[in-house]
C-alpha cells in the first residue's frame, strides 16, 4: 500500500545571525491512509517546525524529499493541502461560531451558504448546538477548541496535522476531549498527525507513537500501539497500556534529559551531533 | 528557494533581516535614509513644478524665494517666533503643572473630584478654539488671553492621562502596602506616580503639540505678534509669500520642539 | 517613533475613562448650568462679561433658524472632511503595511505634519481652494487622516504570523487575507483614532472658517467676538460643544456596532 504521507530526510537549518540552529535533521515518517499517528517529543526538538513543513510554509533544506499519495511534492505545492490545526485556537472574534467553523472551507473556495449548511449539520457531533450564534469571547477554552477543530474537519483534506490541540485545558476536559476526538475521527476516516507532550495522551489517540529526539530533531523511536478500537477511557489503567507507557517514558525521558543539558549550557548543539 | 521563509513556527524562528551584524548602524541609516531622500525629491520637484508650470507667486513660491523674504524681515520674523514660542511654552509649563496638581488632589480626595471634575470635562468638551473669541473679549489681543486657554487645555490632557496612570496601579500591590501599613500618603507617592509616569509622560508629549498649535491658531483672531497672527495678517494683505515665511517657521519651530519633547520622553521613560 | 495621541486632552466629547458617555456628559452639562445660573444671579455678574445660561439659551432660542444652519454648515464640513480623511487614512495604512519602503520615506511626514499648526496648512489651502466649503472639508481631511493612517498600520501590525500563517494553509491570497483578517483586527484601532479625527475635523472646520467665510460656528464665534455680543458668543461655545459631543457619541455609536468586539487597544 502506498503511504499516504512519506518524508525522506527531511532537515531544516535556520539561520540566526552567523550561527546555524539546526531544527530537523534527517527526519523520515510515513503514515498510511486512515492512520492515527502520534508524536511526542522533549521541547524545541522541532515538532512544530516539522508541521509547518508540512502544512507548506516553510520549506525543507535542499534534499529531503515529501510524497503526498506517492507523488513527490514541491515544498510550495503544499499550501492548502493539509488541514492544520495550530497550537492557539486563533478564532475570529468578529465572527461567530458558526462562521470561525466555516472559514477555512470558506477561503476554500466552498459558497458560504454551502458551507454553513455543512456546518450546521456538524454541530451536534462537535457538541456545539445552540451556540452557533455565539462569539468566541463567550466561550470556554474547550468550547473554542471545538470549533476550532470543527473548522479543521469541515475544510475538505484527507490529512489532518493537529499541534497540541488539547495542551490549553485541564485534565479533566482533555480527556473528555481525547475521547471525543476519537470518536469523530472515526465518523471521518482521515489521516492523522498528532502531537504532543503528554504521552498518556499518546497511546490512548494514536495507531503508533513517535518519538522525536532533541534538537536536531529526528524520529529516533516509532511505537505501536496493538490497542483494540474503540478505545475505552480506562484502558489507560490496562496493563499493556502501561507497558507502551513505560517503554515510551524510557525513550522520552532520554531525550528529554538531552534537550534540558543543551538549555542550560546556552550553547547550540553542533549540527554534527545527533 | 522557501518564499515562506518569515513565517517560521516553533522557538528557533531566526531569519529576522534586522539581526544581521553590524544590525544597529544599519538599521539607523536605513530609517534616516528614506525621509531625507523623499526630503530631496519633494524640495526639488517643488522647484521644477514651479519653474515648469509657472506658477505665479500666490500660488506657490519656490523655496529660495520664501528663503529670500525671509531674510528681508529677519528681526520681525524673529520677534514673532518668540512670542509664539513664549505663549505655548508658558502655556505648557502652566497646564502640564496644574494637570499634574489636580490629579494628585483628586486621587487624595475624591469628593474634590466628583464636586469639580464634572465642571471639568464639560468645559473641555467644546474644542479650546472655540473660546478662543470669548478670550478675546475677556483678556484682550495680548498674551495672556492665549496662555490661560493653553494653560486650560494642557491641564485637561495631562490630568486625564495622569488620572488613568495614577489609577490603573495593580490593586494586589496596594494591599500590599497597606499591609506594610503604608499610609495613602506613602502609596500614592511611591507606588502609583512612579507606575504613572509612562502615562503622565505620554500626555505631557502630546500636550505640546497641542499647546503649540492652540498658540498659533489663537493668533489669528487677534494677537499683538506671533507667527499665527502674522499669517493671518499677510493672507488678508495678500502677501501671500510672507505668509508662506510664517508658515515655513512654524513648521521648523514645530518640528524641532516636537523632536526635543520625544527625545526627552525616551530618555526619562525609557522602560 | 511617534504614536497617535490618545484619545484624550483637547478633544471635544474626550472625557476620562471612568465611564463617561453622552448621557453623563449631558448632566454633568445640566449641573455645571445650573451652577452658573445660581453665581450670576447671587452675585450678580455684569451680563456683559458672563451672562447668564437663561439669556444664553434664549439667544439660542431666537436665532435658532439661523444658528442651525451654522451647525449644519460646520457639520457637513467637519463630516466630509472626516470621511475624506477615513477613506485615506486607511488605504494610507494598508499600503504602509504592505510596503516597508514606503512606510519608512512617507510615515516620518505623516508624523511631522500633526506637529504642524493647523494654520500653516489651513493659510495654504484657502488660498488655493477659495473660501467654499471644499477648503474648510480638506483642513478637516488633513487633521483627521493621520490619526487613521497610524492606528489603521498599527491594527494590521496587531496580527499575528501565526493567524497568516493558518489562513495561508486554507489557501488565502494576499487580498483574502487583508480582508478577512488584517483589516477586521484593525478595526477596534481604526474607530479609536476616528474618535480622534471627529474632534480634531470640527476643529478644522471652525478655524478654517475664521479664515473667510460667511456661514458656520467658527463664522458666529468670530462675528460675536467682532460685535461684542456675549451672549451671542457663549451660544456658539454651547453649540460648538454640543455638535462635537454628538458627533463623538455618534462615534462611539458605530464603534459599539461595527467594531464591537474586545480588542486589546
Amino acid at each position: 500500500m502506498i503511504p499516504k504521507i512519506r518524508l525522506q530526510g527531511i532537515s531544516k537549518r535556520f539561520v540566526v545571525g552567523s550561527r546555524a540552529a539546526p531544527a530537523l535533521e534527517d527526519v523520515n515518517l510515513s503514515l498510511n491512509s486512515g492512520d492515527f499517528v502520534t508524536l511526542v517529543g522533549p521541547s524545541g526538538c522541532g515538532k512544530s517546525t516539522l508541521f509547518n513543513i508540512l502544512a507548506g510554509l516553510i520549506a525543507p533544506d535542499p534534499g529531503g524529499e515529501l510524497y503526498i499519495d506517492g507523488k513527490l511534492e514541491p515544498a510550495d505545492h503544499l499550501l492548502g493541502r493539509v488541514a492544520f490545526m495550530p497550537q492557539r485556537d486563533m478564532l475570529m472574534p468578529w465572527r461567530t461560531v458558526l462562521d470561525n467553523a466555516i472559514l477555512a472551507a470558506e477561503i476554500d473556495g466552498v459558497p458560504r451558504a454551502v458551507a454553513r449548511e455543512r456546518a450546521r449539520a456538524s454541530l451536534d457531533r462537535f457538541g456545539l448546538r445552540g451556540f452557533e450564534g455565539y462569539h468566541p469571547g463567550q466561550l470556554s477554552g474547550g468550547m473554542r477548541q471545538r470549533v476550532a477543530l470543527m473548522r479543521t474537519f469541515l475544510f475538505d483534506r484527507d490529512i489532518m496535522l493537529l499541534d497540541e490541540p488539547f495542551g490549553a485545558l485541564d485534565a479533566l476536559t482533555r480527556a473528555m476531549m481525547q475521547r471525543w476526538l476519537l470518536e469523530v475521527w472515526e465518523g471521518a476516516k482521515r489521516t492523522v498527525l498528532f502531537i504532543t507532550h503528554d504521552i498518556d495522551e499518546a497511546i490512548f489517540l494514536g495507531d503508533r507513537v513517535q518519538v522525536m529526539s532533541a534538537r536536531p530533531g529526528h524520529i529516533k523511536t516509532e511505537l505501536a500501539v496493538p490497542l483494540p478500537r474503540p478505545r475505552s477511557p480506562d484502558v489507560i489503567t490496562s496493563s499493556p497500556f502501561v507497558e507502551l507507557k513505560r517503554t515510551l517514558l524510557a525513550a522520552v525521558e532520554d531525550e528529554s534529559r538531552k534537550a534540558f543539558a543543551a538549555m542550560n549550557q546556552h550553547v547550540l548543539p553542533d549540527p554534527g551531533e545527533a | 528557494m522557501p518564499r515562506y521563509e518569515h513565517i517560521a513556527g516553533g522557538p528557533v524562528a531566526g531569519t529576522a533581516i534586522d539581526r544581521r551584524p553590524g544590525g544597529d548602524w544599519r538599521r539607523r541609516y536605513s530609517l534616516v535614509w528614506p525621509p531625507v531622500l523623499a526630503a530631496a525629491l519633494i524640495l526639488a520637484a517643488w522647484e521644477l513644478a514651479v519653474w515648469w508650470f509657472k506658477l505665479p507667486n500666490f500660488v506657490l513660491p519656490t523655496p529660495r524665494q520664501i528663503l529670500v523674504v525671509a531674510m528681508q524681515e529677519p528681526r520681525q520674523l524673529l520677534q514673532d517666533t518668540w512670542a509664539t514660542v513664549t505663549e505655548s511654552l508658558v502655556g505648557y509649563v502652566a497646564g502640564s503643572l496644574l494637570g499634574l496638581g489636580l490629579a494628585l488632589l483628586f486621587v487624595t480626595f475624591a469628593r474634590l473630584e466628583r464636586l469639580a471634575l464634572p465642571a471639568y470635562v464639560t468645559i473641555n468638551s467644546v474644542p479650546m478654539v472655540a473660546y478662543g473669541p470669548l478670550a478675546i473679549i475677556w483678556l484682550g489681543i495680548g498674551a495672556s488671553s492665549k496662555i490661560v486657554l493653553i494653560v486650560i487645555a494642557v491641564s485637561y490632557s495631562v490630568l486625564v492621562n495622569a488620572l488613568a496612570g495614577l489609577r490603573s496601579c495593580d490593586p494586589g500591590a496596594i494591599a500590599l502596602l497597606r499591609s506594610f501599613g503604608a499610609s495613602e500618603r506613602t502609596i500614592l507617592l511611591k507606588l502609583r506616580l512612579p507606575g504613572a509616569m509612562p502615562a503622565i509622560f505620554s500626555g505631557l508629549r502630546v500636550a505640546v503639540v497641542h499647546a503649540m498649535i492652540l498658540a498659533v491658531v489663537l493668533e489669528m483672531l487677534g494677537a499683538r505678534a506671533g507667527l499665527g497672527w502674522s499669517v493671518y495678517r499677510s493672507t488678508q494683505m495678500m502677501s501671500f509669500v510672507e505668509a508662506w515665511v510664517a508658515v515655513g517657521a512654524s513648521v521648523i519651530v514645530s518640528l524641532v520642539i516636537y523632536s526635543i519633547v520625544n527625545w526627552i520622553g525616551r530618555k526619562a521613560v525609557w522602560w | 517613533m511617534a504614536t497617535t495621541p490618545p484619545a484624550t486632552g483637547a478633544v471635544p466629547g474626550a472625557a476620562p475613562s471612568t465611564g463617561w458617555n453622552a448621557a453623563t456628559l449631558l448632566v454633568a452639562l445640566g449641573a455645571v448650568m445650573l451652577t452658573w445660573e445660581l453665581a450670576v444671579r447671587l452675585l450678580g455678574v455684569s451680563p456683559d462679561k458672563l451672562p447668564a445660561p437663561s439669556a444664553v439659551l434664549a439667544t439660542i432660542w431666537t436665532g435658532r433658524v439661523a444658528l442651525a444652519g451654522a451647525v449644519g454648515t460646520t457639520l457637513y464640513e467637519a463630516v466630509l472632511g472626516l470621511l475624506a480623511g477615513i477613506t485615506f487614512g486607511t488605504l494610507s495604512g494598508i499600503a504602509f503595511s504592505r510596503f516597508r519602503l514606503l512606510e519608512r520615506m512617507v510615515l516620518p511626514y505623516f508624523v511631522a505634519s500633526q506637529a504642524v499648526p493647523i494654520i500653516a496648512f489651513g493659510a495654504i489651502i484657502i488660498m488655493w481652494f477659495g473660501n467654499g466649503v471644499a477648503s474648510k472639508a480638506m483642513i478637516a481631511f488633513y487633521l483627521s487622516f493621520f490619526p487613521v493612517a497610524v492606528n489603521t498600520l498599527g491594527g494590521i501590525r496587531r496580527v499575528s504570523e501565526e493567524e497568516i500563517g493558518l489562513l495561508r494553509t486554507f489557501g488565502a491570497g494576499t487580498l483574502t487575507l487583508l480582508w478577512k483578517l488584517q483589516l477586521p483586527t484593525a478595526l477596534p484601532s481604526i474607530f479609536t483614532a476616528i474618535r480622534l479625527g471627529a474632534g480634531l475635523a470640527l476643529v478644522g472646520a471652525i478655524v478654517g472658517e475664521w479664515f473667510g467665510s460667511s456661514r458656520g460656528l467658527g463664522v458666529v464665534l468670530l462675528t460675536a467676538m467682532f460685535d461684542n455680543q456675549v451672549e451671542q458668543l457663549w451660544a456658539g461655545i454651547l453649540l460648538t460643544g454640543l455638535t462635537g459631543t454628538a458627533l463623538f457619541a455618534l462615534v462611539v455609536f458605530l464603534q459599539k456596532k461595527i467594531a464591537w468586539w474586545h480588542a486589546e487597544v
